[in-house]
């Protein structure tokens, strides 16, 4: 059985870019408007981000490999290319239940988003760090234990 | 005089008790963070898997053969190597058995068989899966072995026949 898990480049940054404006303007500090600029990624920022997302690609495609069938890499890892989408297409086992795929799919998601975050933070927000850190890693169990989940197998009744 | 009994063991019954058994074993072993170890003992229809039971289940029967040959004939003069046909619906053991072989416990025989196999390769598949599960599969395997001795050689007792005598 074949599964395709899609993640978009942008999708993931509007979230990481509304997870950190939002934790931006929330943070109180004494410099009223400086945790925001300081935490909210912009497009500037894009560069590191960039090395973050390819990270996070290169450890789901770490944690996947046993099943790849095919897995898309950049044609040119220097070049910053907003629309790239990680595409993996996984041979899974019969008694894999694909009724779970878009679930992995969403957990996979959050991973991208929390482990970028989590980098991102280590950067400009030290205090949040552990926090996105620890989400991401139970985000990545979450994938992980749907990805091994096999269903019962079945008793065909000889004729 | 012999009287031959036929044991049918269907491929399917075989592998599906094994899947069943190491599926219940994989999710009563569950922590909640050994996913993938789980997944790695429970059998499943993955090429890799199935070719190790199909050729756990055929050693299995090999074995059984040389163990039952004195009830076994046969006239085959080559032998090969190749694993067992994954459309091979059934194994069929026809065993020759003496005249006063007791058939009431050909069931006996059949669930002994059975288990023998499906004992063996669950032995066969938890050396590589989970070692430290082997061992009792050997057990049983053995006690199965001694269980199918038992009923082969359960015989019914001789009847008297009367004389007829004529004055």
């Amino acid at each position: 059985m074949d599964i395709s898990l899609n993640i978009k480049k942008a999708s993931v940054y509007d979230e990481v870019a509304k997870l950190t404006g939002y934790v931006g303007v929330k943070t109180i500090e004494d410099n009223i408007g400086k945790a925001y600029d300081r935490v909210f990624t912009t497009d500037d920022d894009k560069q590191m981000l960039e090395r973050f997302w390819r990270e996070a690609c290169n450890s789901s495609t770490d944690e996947f490999k046993q099943f790849i069938s095919t897995v898309t890499s950049p044609s040119n890892s220097q070049v910053i290319d907003d629309a790239e989408i990680y595409t993996v297409t996984m041979k899974m086992p019969g008694s894999f239940d694909n009724n779970l795929t878009p679930s992995i799919e969403s957990s996979l998601y959050s991973y991208f988003i929390n482990t970028i975050t989590s980098k991102w933070f280590a950067i400009s927000n030290k205090a949040e760090t552990e926090y996105y850190k620890t989400e991401s890693s139970l985000n990545g169990d979450e994938v992980r234990r749907k990805i091994f989940f096999r269903k019962k197998p079945v008793r065909v009744i000889p004729t | 005089m012999s009287k031959a009994l036929t044991i049918t063991l269907y491929k399917s019954e075989l592998i599906y008790e094994i899947q069943n058994k190491t599926f219940l074993t994989g999710k009563s072993r569950e922590t909640g963070s050994n996913f993938e170890q789980v997944a790695n003992m429970q059998a499943s229809d993955e090429d890799e898997h199935q070719n190790q039971i199909l050729r756990s289940i055929g050693n299995a029967y090999d074995s059984l053969r040389a163990k039952l040959s004195s009830f076994l004939s046969g006239d085959e003069v080559t032998a090969n190597n190749i694993q067992i046909d994954t459309n091979e619906i059934s194994i069929v053991a026809v065993l020759t058995m003496p005249d006063n072989f007791n058939f009431g416990v050909s069931e006996a025989v059949k669930g002994a068989l059975h288990r023998y196999i499906v004992n063996t390769s669950l032995f066969d598949w938890y050396v590589i899966a989970k070692p430290d599960e082997a061992k009792v599969y050997s057990d049983l395997s053995q006690n199965d072995l001694v269980e199918l001795r038992e009923a082969l050689n359960k015989r019914i007792r001789p009847t008297r026949t009367a004389p007829v005598i004529v004055p």
